[in-house]
């Protein structure tokens, strides 16, 4: 088909006013979050409902045109990258919260509300969404999904997969399909919304979601411990879950980060600190109490300055700090490269130590902050792309970093996907036959190739 | 190929952007239209393509960053502190060298800017509201400041009300006041369009005026009038003005100057985007006026945006909707606010708005 044919086909299904494709339209298509060149998508579409999204699937198959859907463009892995060309799909039209349900305990969402709104939309319902990725306010609830989005409360809540319930997808074939079911429990077949979720729209096109919701905890306290040593907060952390408590959020900052943070902001942080954990609690007040309590006596053990957050306004002050952790690291050099590497937590000493060689090895600055309770590390380096002698060595200290991570049974990324950033390291981690299994799956699924091909196993046509 | 090379200058700054996205989350035209082009990152991102060579229509990156508020939002929110509105002023300004300005838009621009009073032709479209005159005790203070009033186009020829109760309400607590630059516009609508020149031309103008009198500060009535005289002066124009600029809520603070008022019915505060100490003017405004304070959710930009709202009137337009559904759900009447831009908006729709400092008193 003619490129024009396909453009006017593609505009009889949205509508000429939600399609784009003059170059400075598709120009703002062509990136997201992630520090990678840009390509441009052959055209823009915006549909309002699953039967246009079927209707243009349909199309898109007969003609092997790629599909790459896009929320709000946060992706830190390339993941909505139009790799060789296509149509971005934009998902932002379908944000309808569709339903509360209180006696159940979900909602009932379409792809391309904000994450943001569907927590706001639980909150006014008295129920609470815990997934909190730090692009929650912009973030869409499909892209999350997608990717199986993270964030600070993974510890004690878990992670987006952990709220799924039950998925509506358009297929390959442009027929729609559902996966899992309402209720807590459901064993009727595979366990497909495990499987779609943090699939990087390589399967199919997520149109609606259900999601689980909780009570919301009814008290929460926070706290801050500064240590003179790393060792002694990641030994700490090790201690607080040995102890069998689980906090809501267990947060780390090394050393650099602290320094940026201090000159970033008026954060008030004593100039010894060489580590910092930010602690939260949350559930019934008199478990919050005891809990608190128990953490700082470990705290204080391994020799940690604690304050413990009194009101309101202290509790905000303290999670400042980490909040300006990434802003506070990004004004030091012109690139951000933000990783996301994760190792059983009783490995974080391992994996901070390794982080500080690579550092030194290779004389580029990173920064380390992150979900110490959960693994999850973000050593990120700061550096500038337009210096081609310190990119190397950065794509070198890179793959030191993965190698690292997998050697302590950790993995490659913890909540950021593989997209098109990470592709070439995937060996690493799984066995060809694992990735070929991967390579099946989509292939078989999505038979054409047509669903952000490119992404996590690199669709081969000859397959 | 000069307009590249000036441009580029800007690309320290441009490179501070990570493209995380989260300014979609304050840009007020991304959340209407929820597109990327609306919001700041593309528009700095096509900023980028253009100095790298992989974009190279000048008139379609000019359209671009003409679609902006320039409410600054974007830049007080940036986790990595890019100063979008000044990339965006800039290079307006570098484009608008060899895109022009269309005679029909250039010629009126220059003639009101040096004959602002015409603006006074938008006076009968917009409903006024004339508040009870205020009858205020004199304080025994003596001359307690000197300062210079440059109320801004819209205080000076349209809300009248507000410049008069400044001077009255100034003088009255023993603060001379001095107007000042009255028939001079500061020049916002030319540097937003992309005229620098002329914007310098109207500093230059407001710098001598201010010269002429020992004041200690300068009192502003509008936020944007505030932020071309004190900021985009210094960094756009070149030019520093030595004495502080404030706003005359912030005057009033700083001086802890007194005056109280009541209104006797349900009333709502509008942040204007631009005013510089949001914090300071909701609590001074919440314990100084007694009444009862109605919260609204669409609290955001009221899509005025000074040559916005001629440029892209229906944009405009839908910006302000979803608030004045909500006024009147509510049915909240009276608008507390300060910047005739966002009253101008308000009046419009027949929506009674008050300046704090026509009520104040003692």
């Amino acid at each position: 088909m003619q490129r024009r044919t396909f453009i006017k086909e593609l505009k009889n299904i949205v509508g000429a006013e939600n399609l784009w494709e003059k170059p400075e339209e598709v120009l703002c298509y062509s990136y997201d979050a992630t520090p990678l060149p840009p390509v441009k998508p052959d055209v823009v579409v915006r549909p309002k409902n699953e039967e246009q999204i079927a209707k243009i699937v349909k199309l898109c198959a007969q003609e092997k045109t790629p599909i790459i859907p896009r929320g709000a463009g946060t992706n830190l892995s390339g993941g909505t990258l139009a790799v060789e060309g296509g149509i971005v799909m934009l998902m932002t039209a379908m944000n309808r919260i569709i339903t509360v349900n209180r006696d159940d305990l979900y909602i009932i969402v379409e792809a391309g509300a904000t994450t943001l709104k569907v927590a706001k939309e639980a909150e006014k319902h008295g129920l609470f969404y815990p997934p909190d990725p730090a692009s929650m306010n912009v973030s869409t609830i499909g892209g999350n999904i997608m990717e199986n989005a993270g964030g600070l409360r993974g510890l004690k809540y878990g992670v987006t997969k952990d709220y799924v319930l039950e998925l509506h997808l358009i297929n390959a074939h442009g027929e729609p399909i559902k996966a899992g079911a309402k209720t807590v429990k459901c064993v009727s077949g595979y366990n497909l919304p495990a499987v779609f979720t943090g699939s990087e729209g390589t399967l199919a096109i997520l149109t609606k979601a259900t999601l689980k919701l909780i009570p919301v905890p009814k008290a929460k306290r926070a706290m801050l411990a500064i240590y003179d040593n790393f060792i002694k907060a990641s030994e700490t952390v090790s201690e607080i879950i040995a102890s069998h408590i689980i906090p809501a959020t267990l947060e780390f900052l090394d050393n650099f980060t602290i320094k940026a943070i201090k000159e970033a902001t008026s954060a008030r942080i004593p100039d010894t600190a060489d580590a910092l954990l930010l602690i939260e609690v949350d559930g019934h007040p008199a478990q919050v109490t005891e809990e608190i309590e128990i953490i700082s006596s470990i705290c204080k053990k391994y020799g940690a300055e604690v304050i413990i957050a009194e009101d309101e306004r202290e509790k905000e002050e303290i999670w400042t700090a980490r909040r300006k952790a990434l802003s506070a690291l990004a004004r030091i050099r012109p690139t951000l490269i933000l990783e996301d590497v994760t190792v059983p937590r009783s490995r974080i000493p391992s994996m901070i130590r390794k982080i500080d060689e690579i550092k030194n090895k290779f004389g580029i600055m990173i920064g380390t902050f992150g979900h110490a309770g959960d693994g999850n590390l973000h050593p990120t380096i700061l550096t500038d792309a337009r210096n081609e002698e310190e990119m190397k060595k950065v794509e070198k200290a890179i793959s030191e970093l993965f190698e690292e991570a997998i050697k302590l049974d950790g993995t490659l990324s913890g909540e950021h996907g593989i997209g098109i950033a990470k592709l070439k390291f995937l060996p690493l981690e799984f066995s060809r036959p694992t990735i070929d299994f991967m390579k099946r799956l989509k292939n078989s699924v999505d038979p054409f190739g047509i669903f952000n091909p490119h992404k996590l196993v690199n669709y081969e046509h000859n397959n | 190929m000069n307009i590249i090379t000036e441009i580029k200058s800007l690309e320290e700054e441009i490179l501070k952007c990570m493209r995380c996205g989260f300014c979609q989350a304050e840009c007020p035209l991304y959340q209407k239209d929820l597109l990327e082009p609306s919001v700041a990152r593309a528009k700095i991102f096509a900023i980028s393509q253009l100095i790298n060579g992989n974009f190279k229509e000048l008139d379609k990156i000019l359209n671009l960053i003409e679609y902006c508020l320039l409410c600054k939002r974007c830049a007080n929110a940036c986790p990595s502190g890019v100063k979008t509105d000044l990339i965006f002023i800039k290079t307006k300004s570098t484009l608008r060298k060899v895109i022009k300005l269309p005679a029909y838009q250039k010629i009126p621009l220059s003639f009101i800017l040096k004959n602002s009073f015409l603006i006074r032709f938008i006076s009968p479209f917009i409903a006024k509201y004339k508040p009870e005159p205020v009858k205020r005790k004199i304080l025994d203070k003596k001359e307690y400041d000197f300062v210079g009033l440059y109320p801004g186009c819209v205080a000076n020829y349209i809300l009248t009300s507000w410049k008069d109760n400044t001077i009255d309400f100034l003088e009255s607590q023993g603060v001379r006041v001095v107007p000042l630059a009255t028939d001079i516009c500061c020049g916002i609508p030319a540097l937003t369009s992309g005229e620098k020149d002329l914007f310098k031309y109207q500093i230059m103008r407001i710098k001598g005026e201010i010269e002429k009198f020992n004041v200690s500060a300068i009192i502003t009535l509008c936020p944007t009038c505030q932020w071309a005289i004190s900021d985009l002066s210094y960094s756009i124009a070149d030019i520093s003005i030595e004495k502080p600029v404030y706003d005359i809520m912030q005057y009033i603070r700083i001086k802890e100057l007194e005056g109280y008022a009541k209104i006797d019915e349900k009333t709502t505060l509008h942040v204007p985007c631009h005013y510089a100490e949001k914090s300071l003017l909701k609590s001074i405004v919440k314990e100084r006026i007694q009444t009862e304070w109605i919260s609204i959710v669409n609290d955001g930009c009221c899509g005025f945006g000074g040559i916005f709202s001629t440029k892209f009137k229906k944009d405009s337009e839908e910006l302000f909707e979803p608030k004045l559904k909500e006024l009147k759900e509510k049915d909240i009447h009276t608008v507390i606010t300060t910047c005739p831009g966002c009253a101008i908006q308000f009046a419009r729709h027949k929506i009674k708005i008050i300046h704090p400092v026509e009520l104040l008193y003692v």
